[in-house]
């Protein structure tokens, strides 16, 4: 097959040598050509190239098998059968003609040759059957009944042609994290929102084609608008009434088509860039093509040409962010940054690159380097005598398809003789949304081996709190920026308290990153956040800096696990988890208890209501707006000095406190409190509650007495 | 108007279609005249006729009968025709005339056309 030029390939058979020739020479320009001097030679022909063969032109009478008998064999076949054959006979009457059409043949041309007659009815014929093929294997989107790609550009190479006067513009449009609509609602309504999308765009391209491009890409060729504010109007609206629980949106890349010289898929490609380059723009919905697009791409070819020898050449260098404690104002750590110090380009910020290696597959090399280059600078650092500092690096989400992963950084790490506790690992939330089950295995293993897990960039991205069930981290890592661009409103505060009690509950340490002023690393130190890195404290920084800046500092070290275990001693009578998961022994009797109990955190020397049973609530005329309320609060006591005074030795010693209250919800009856630690951990301290209340008349009140 | 077309004037061929056919090619339409002039058809024919083996004649004689006619040789084809068309009504009466007619034709063209 070599042989051939990459025109469409026809048979011919004939045992004139001369009838050959001639037929060469009319169609050589157009097709390559096999020839057969019978139809036993053809038939062998045929069976090696059935699915190459275009067309077969035939003559009728050969020795050794004639026409009929070829068309017999070859119409037998279910593949050969596919190949359209043209007889040539003599003009000589109709009956050869119609016997020939009756073994199976298409068409007939009569000798003398007519080129014109021959070349026509040849293409013809060629393109019914590549038409017809085309229709039945793969013209349709079998979801949406679109067009698909091959036959969309099929049909907008028509449309193009036979319309040379009107203008005619590219659209291509793409739901932004259409995965969101899969995971949230079902496969079967993300099927659904296909299905309306297409039906709507369908509609509103009266004159044009749409195709399903791929996936949630859906392109439309249509006569050439000046805006297109009424069609994304329409489409808005129509998705709206489609998924009512959330709202989808939609980006839109126009391509008004300037050069028709193009192929269609090239057109494509300028709608499909200029839809890209908006992905994540807020507020923006329609892009329209221009070439400073296309050079973009033109530069990330380059790029991906010279990364390689890039990396051999010592072009990439790790810079270092300190990190530092919030409570001490001391350094505590960095994380390892990589810029590209092109020769080319010059110095060049992650964003300029990182996208691009992760999407085609270099990041994972760099990272490797990355995390090479720390261990490497940390044992140096060492082996000088000091004291390092744990340097946090970049786990790419692309990293973690990679099964060898957690052995390649052991490796890293043991060429090094550091401990895994040095080199804390940052993953990304959008790991967890491209591949949740294949991350918690990623993360699961690393964490066998000893190595502190970072969720950088936590709160971008959708699944944060289903994540963090999930994917066992240590470290919260939350963007500052990002936090004042998603709260206009002014609900950063609440938001990041939140996020403080939630890593307290979750025993994870808070980093916050992007930290620019004073004001703002003592707001975060108020909430409790643990550490912090940013302009405030310093920016990333060569190596040799952030080594006299180590030498000038003082630095908070981290602890073995030993000195951790010593320095927070643990009560436990229950696990938290015990208290959290709902089918627990703990809560079966918590819920079915016939005398009044409530569990209660203690915070600010406060008991603050977290649940209560049935009987506990009876005692208090309970309502639920009490949780989150101080106990004090609750039974509304008169005097609660000497309880105040009582309860922080309680807690710290976690003895049992007993105290009787009078209260004011029930004037006539005294409540008998019992309290115990039943659980505590760096962070957090559970107090179970048990209480019973007596009538007045009954006894006289310890606590007036008091 | 080339020597050879002149030629085929002469002999009385459908020069122009013919022309048309060939793409104007003289060299490839010479070639091509040159092998059928040593077409094994035209001895095919002659040896079927003389075991009276009509239907292999008649396979021969189809042959020559579409080849002149792709060459444009129009009064060879004509005599051609006509041994054809009795071969088909299987009369045999004349074919021995016939076949000689087409000989005399074909070197009478020869000598216009390959000289």
């Amino acid at each position: 097959m070599s042989n051939f030029s990459g025109k469409r390939l026809i048979l011919i058979v004939d045992d004139n040598q001369i009838n050959r020739l001639i037929l060469c020479r009319i169609l050589s320009d157009e097709y390559d050509i096999l020839q057969a001097g019978d139809g036993s030679k053809a038939l062998k022909i045929l069976a090696q190239y059935a699915d190459s063969i275009s067309a077969i032109l035939l003559d009728l009478i050969m020795p050794v098998m004639n026409g009929y008998e070829f068309l017999d064999k070859q119409q037998a076949n279910r593949q050969m059968s596919a190949v359209p054959v043209i007889v040539t006979t003599q003009r000589e009457g109709t009956e050869s003609e119609l016997n020939a059409l009756a073994h199976g043949a298409s068409d007939f041309l009569s000798k003398p040759y007519n080129p014109a007659l021959i070349k026509q009815r040849l293409a013809n014929l060629i393109k019914l059957r590549e038409t017809a093929a085309f229709a039945n294997r793969i013209g349709m989107d079998e979801l949406t009944h679109l067009l698909n790609r091959e036959s969309f550009y099929m049909h907008t190479e028509e449309l193009l042609r036979n319309h040379p006067g009107i203008d005619y513009d590219i659209l291509c449009t793409d739901v932004e994290s259409f995965r969101l609509v899969n995971d949230a609602f079902g496969d079967d309504t993300g099927d659904r929102v296909l299905c309306c999308l297409a039906h709507t765009l369908k509609s509103c391209v009266s004159t044009g084609y749409v195709c399903r491009f791929s996936g949630d890409v859906f392109i439309a060729v249509l006569p050439h608008r000046t805006n297109y504010q009424t069609l994304t109007a329409i489409v808005d609206k129509k998705m709206r009434d489609c998924l009512v629980q959330a709202e989808l949106k939609l980006k839109y890349g126009i391509y008004p088509i300037d050069d028709r010289s193009l192929p269609v898929r090239a057109m494509c490609d300028h709608a499909r860039i200029a839809c890209k380059s908006i992905k994540g723009k807020y507020g923006t919905q329609i892009a329209y093509y221009n070439r400073s697009l296309d050079l973009c791409l033109t530069e990330e070819r380059r790029m991906t040409v010279e990364m390689g020898p890039a990396l051999q050449n010592g072009e990439f260098v790790v810079y270092y962010q300190p990190k530092y404690e919030l409570a001490t104002e001391r350094l505590s750590g960095a994380e390892a940054l990589v810029r590209w110090q092109s020769p080319k380009r010059g110095f060049m910020p992650p964003d300029k690159f990182i996208p691009l290696f992760e999407r085609n597959g270099f990041i994972t090399q760099l990272d490797i380097f990355v995390w090479t280059t720390v261990c490497q600078e940390l044992r140096k650092w060492i082996d000088s005598g000091h004291h390092p500092v744990p340097i946090s690096a970049n786990l790419s989400r692309v990293d973690i398809y990679n099964q060898n992963l957690p052995d390649i950084i052991s490796n890293i790490l043991a060429q090094y003789h550091l401990p895994a506790n040095l080199l804390h690992m940052e993953i990304t939330e959008t790991s967890y949304t491209d591949n949740p089950k294949q991350l918690i295995e990623t993360v699961t293993k690393l964490k066998q081996r000893g190595f502190l897990i970072e969720m950088d960039d936590f709160g971008s991205g959708y699944s944060s709190l289903n994540m963090l069930n999930e994917v066992p981290v240590d470290t919260l890592k939350l963007d500052m920026r990002f936090m004042k661009y998603r709260t206009l409103g002014g609900n950063a505060g609440n938001i990041l308290f939140f996020i403080m009690n939630l890593a307290k509950w979750l025993e994870t340490t808070v980093v916050a990153e992007g930290i620019e002023t004073r004001d703002q690393m003592l707001f975060l130190r108020s909430l409790g956040c643990n550490y912090g890195q940013g302009y405030y404290f310093a920016k990333p920084m060569p190596l040799k800096d952030f080594q006299a800046l180590q030498i000038n500092s003082s630095c908070v070290f981290p602890q073995s696990q030993k000195e951790a275990d010593i320095s927070e001693p643990v009560h436990n009578l229950l696990s938290i988890n015990e208290v959290w998961n709902m089918d627990s022994d703990f809560n079966r009797i918590f819920n079915d208890f016939i005398g009044a109990l409530a569990l209660f955190e203690y915070q600010d020397d406060k008991l603050l209501l977290i649940r209560a049973n049935a009987p506990f609530e009876k005692i208090l005329g309970y309502s639920r707006a009490y949780v989150g309320e101080s106990l004090t609060t609750i039974l509304c006591v008169e005097n609660p000095q000497h309880f105040q005074e009582e309860l922080p030795h309680a807690i710290q010693t976690g003895q049992p406190l007993r105290e009787n209250f009078y209260t004011i919800p029930m004037k006539d009856s005294i409540v008998h409190i019992q309290l115990q630690v039943i659980s505590r951990n760096t962070h957090k301290t559970l107090v179970l509650a048990s209480a019973q209340s007596n009538l007045l008349q009954q006894e006289n009140s310890p606590a007036k007495q008091a | 108007m080339s020597e050879l077309t002149e030629r085929m004037d002469t002999y009385g061929a459908d020069t122009a279609a013919t022309m048309e056919r060939f793409l104007n090619d003289e060299v490839m339409y010479l070639k091509c005249l040159h092998i059928f002039s040593k077409d094994s058809g035209f001895t095919d024919l002659s040896s079927a006729l003389e075991k009276k083996d009509y239907t292999e004649a008649f396979e021969s004689a189809h042959m020559l009968k579409g080849v002149a006619s792709n060459l444009g040789l129009t009064p060879l084809y004509d005599k051609i025709c006509i041994l054809v068309e009795a071969l088909r009504r299987q009369d045999d009466a004349n074919t021995a005339q016939q076949y000689q007619n087409i000989c005399t034709e074909k070197e009478r063209m020869i000598k216009i056309l390959l000289k």
